[in-house]
């Protein structure tokens, strides 16, 4: 068996990969807390279905399946946003206001990665560049997004609970190895296309491992924090805020 | 460096990153969601006990000691004073981390946030780091400490008392932040 055939076996061990973590995400009524993830697992296999019933009708390598495959694609990827934004969202949003804030910033900084391959989408020529182009602009803002989720969270004391902590590195992990070999294709290394595909399904299939493990047993209950008032945050913080400013004074005097 | 090699260091660094930023700490292994705001967290604990390094780092002892010990003693006392001052900055960076780890705790549980205040607060906070290792490197100089580490530790302990007033009632008994 020669490696283009490896990477349409692993292609094909996709479709009941994926049938199988969104059987165990329903199961599991993942949807309580994360609909938009459950609904993109739900959307990859109707979209798998549909390329594979392409690939069936047509053959792996006609144009049709290569159509199919890249304007189904960007939906895909969109729907990666959703369920990430999910995530971020039920990660903080159980305090709304540091959700909030990281709302803010989350948008802002996904907003500046869409606007930077916006810019630079001119500096590709053909229409599959382009695609390749774009969707590694878009999973960068995924990964850039997911990372600010997790800095945040840290800075704030919170850990990703099971089955968060799983989902999002799962995301963030198919979203590198989409960037590293998308930018490969994209460059003078001259990666092959089977290699390229080949490097994608089994990422995905790693992922798809992240995501079953994380949902391998029923979901932890979750508890309502209590949470305080804006009065004594706006004066706590402030007293915080003075007295961190007047230590950085004297820590500086004694620099003179 | 070309774009292309750029783009994969990149992606595997921030992969990495957000890896590590997973990995539950040690101590918070086997507990869910936010850490338990237990009162006894946020106690400034070495700032208490200023009265007793200032003792220790009074100049009045230099002068006593130069004067009766031998060179080689002198040095050596010299050497533990500079070693104790340097612990004790320590401490007071603990209790700054405590007290800041409050701060925290009072923006996670307000239902409303000044972005513009915690930015501050995450710039003061990086500030204070920096300065503090400028300050323990003089420490470690041998340059004269005594009167700073009390500025800070009468800092830290009006910050206690501060917050003290204005905590959410996380179970923080009076008297419990103040030194």
């Amino acid at each position: 068996m020669d490696a283009p055939q490896i990477g349409q076996l692993v292609g094909a061990a996709l479709a009941p990969a994926q049938l199988a973590v969104c059987v165990l995400a329903i199961v599991r009524r993942l949807w309580r807390i994360l609909p938009y993830f459950t609904a993109y697992l739900m959307l990859l296999v109707l979209i798998e279905g549909a390329r594979w019933a392409v690939i069936l009708g047509a053959g792996m390598n006609s144009p049709a399946h290569m159509w199919t495959y890249w304007m189904t694609q960007p939906v895909l990827l969109f729907a990666r946003g959703a369920a990430l934004a999910d995530v971020c969202r039920a990660a903080l949003g159980l305090y709304t206001g540091v959700w909030r804030f990281a709302r803010t910033l989350l948008i802002l900084s996904a907003a500046f990665m869409v606007a930077f391959a916006v810019i630079h989408m001119g500096e590709t020529a053909r229409v599959t560049s382009y695609l390749i182009f774009l969707e590694r602009e878009l999973e960068f803002a995924v990964l850039l997004s997911l990372l600010l989720l997790l800095v945040m969270s840290r800075y704030y004391g919170l850990t990703l609970e099971r089955p968060l902590d799983g989902i999002a590195l799962g995301l963030g992990f198919y979203s590198s190895i989409v960037i590293i070999s998308s930018s490969i294709l994209i460059g003078s290394l001259n990666l092959r296309w089977w290699a390229f595909s080949l490097a994608r399904s089994l990422a995905f299939v790693v992922t798809l491992g992240f995501w079953a493990f994380s949902l391998r047993a029923p979901l932890p209950e979750r508890e309502l924090p209590e949470m305080g008032t804006v009065e004594s945050y706006e004066s706590g913080s402030q007293a915080v805020r003075d007295r961190m400013r007047e230590l950085n004074q004297r820590l500086m005097g004694l620099m003179k | 460096m070309d774009g292309v090699t750029l783009y994969i260091v990149f992606a595997a660094v921030l992969l990495g990153t957000a890896a590590a930023l997973l990995r539950h700490p040690r101590e918070e292994k086997g507990r869910r969601g936010p850490r338990s705001e237990q009162a006894e967290e946020f106690f400034p604990i070495h700032s208490r006990y200023f009265p007793q390094v200032r003792r220790m780092l009074s100049p009045e002892d230099v002068t006593y000691m130069s004067d009766r010990a031998s060179p080689a003693l002198f040095r050596r006392w010299k050497q533990s004073l500079q070693h104790a001052g340097s612990l004790y900055l320590e401490g007071l960076r603990e209790d700054f981390h405590r007290l800041n780890r409050l701060a925290r705790v009072l923006a996670l549980r307000s239902p409303k946030l000044r972005p513009k205040q915690e930015l501050e607060l995450a710039w003061l906070n990086l500030r204070f780091e920096m300065l503090y290792g400028i300050v323990r490197c003089r420490l470690w100089l041998g340059r004269p400490a005594e009167q700073y580490l009390a500025k800070m530790a009468g800092l830290i302990g009006s910050l206690g008392r501060q917050l003290e007033q204005t905590s959410l009632g996380l179970t923080v008994r009076p008297g419990a932040l103040t030194p």
